[in-house]
């Protein structure tokens, strides 16, 4: 099996990693300025006047287009999940390689986590258009409370571990 | 559900405000939560080394003191740089003072849901 997708998809190791490149690029910018410039600002905003029912209404309508916004990184996700392993697979990868085991510890036992839980939380159950649609206003208010909490904790290790992740990729230290 | 048509489009606005809860994240919870999620993923990480680049794929240098203090001094800053960003981040740091919030009357776009 191992060896007929070496086989097959050998000649065409470069446009796979050109294809996971592009993935990751994706994945990790794509969200960046909507998060940075609509999101934070907002969700600050309202961390400050819970109650005031025109940050009300705008973080209400950032978060619901931020959960739109994340298609692509969640579009993006699958394929780096797809062509990471047939990367590994065809370029005859192992776990003697340092940089390599930490790149994939790090994508595993870390980003596929969250971007599990992100899945959930932006196009599951907890999507806002949804809830809202649905009628359901407790729960969309427990719904944004529940993905400010998973921004909160997930900013900080994303960044970094992205960052991580990159430069394991470019530099392969050891 | 109390909606009430938003006079800016066709968006039913929840009514949220009747079901507002203070959000249950402070100060010590932050703390707490970054110390743990540190240790977590540094064990996490080092641990895998151990066993995937150790002792599966035999690299020997990863047993000597130097991969373990580096694992110790990245937790240690990684937890304090990670709640120092998450009380920037949820606006316990900081007065607001950089924005200023005037009122606008906007209309806003809104996907059409396709039937």
């Amino acid at each position: 099996m191992l060896d007929t997708i070496r086989e097959v998809l050998g000649p065409s190791y470069l446009y796979i990693k050109t294809l996971h490149l592009l993935a990751v690029m994706a994945w990790v910018w794509s969200t960046s300025v909507a998060y940075a410039f609509y999101l934070v600002p907002i969700f600050k905003a309202w961390r400050r006047n819970p109650r005031d029912p025109e940050i009300v209404r705008a973080r209400n309508w950032v978060i619901e287009r931020f959960d739109e916004g994340a298609t692509y990184e969640h579009i993006a996700f699958p394929v780096i999940l797809v062509t990471g392993p047939l990367l590994y697979v065809i370029g005859g990868w192992s776990s003697s390689v340092g940089w390599l085991v930490l790149k994939l510890l790090i994508v595993c036992g870390i980003f596929l986590p969250i971007e599990a839980l992100d899945y959930y939380l932006s196009h599951g159950p907890g999507n806002k258009g949804k809830l809202r649609a649905a009628g359901n206003a407790q729960g969309y208010e427990l719904a944004i409370h529940r993905h400010w909490w998973f921004l909160l904790l997930s900013s900080p290790v994303v960044m970094v571990f992205a960052f991580a992740i990159v430069i394991l990729a470019v530099v392969r230290p050891f | 559900m109390n909606d009430r048509q938003d006079r800016l489009g066709d968006r039913d606005e929840p009514d949220v405000l009747a079901h507002a809860r203070p959000f249950t994240g402070t100060p010590a919870r932050y703390r707490r939560i970054s110390i743990g999620m540190s240790v977590g993923i540094h064990a996490y990480l080092y641990l895998g080394m151990l066993l995937f680049h150790g002792y599966l794929g035999g690299a020997e240098w990863v047993y000597g003191w130097k991969p373990a203090a580096v694992a110790a001094v990245s937790c240690l800053l990684f937890a304090r740089q990670a709640y120092r960003w998450i009380m920037r981040l949820d606006a316990q740091y900081g007065s607001g003072s950089g924005w200023s919030l005037p009122t606008r009357s906007v209309k806003l776009p809104e996907p059409r849901r396709r039937t």
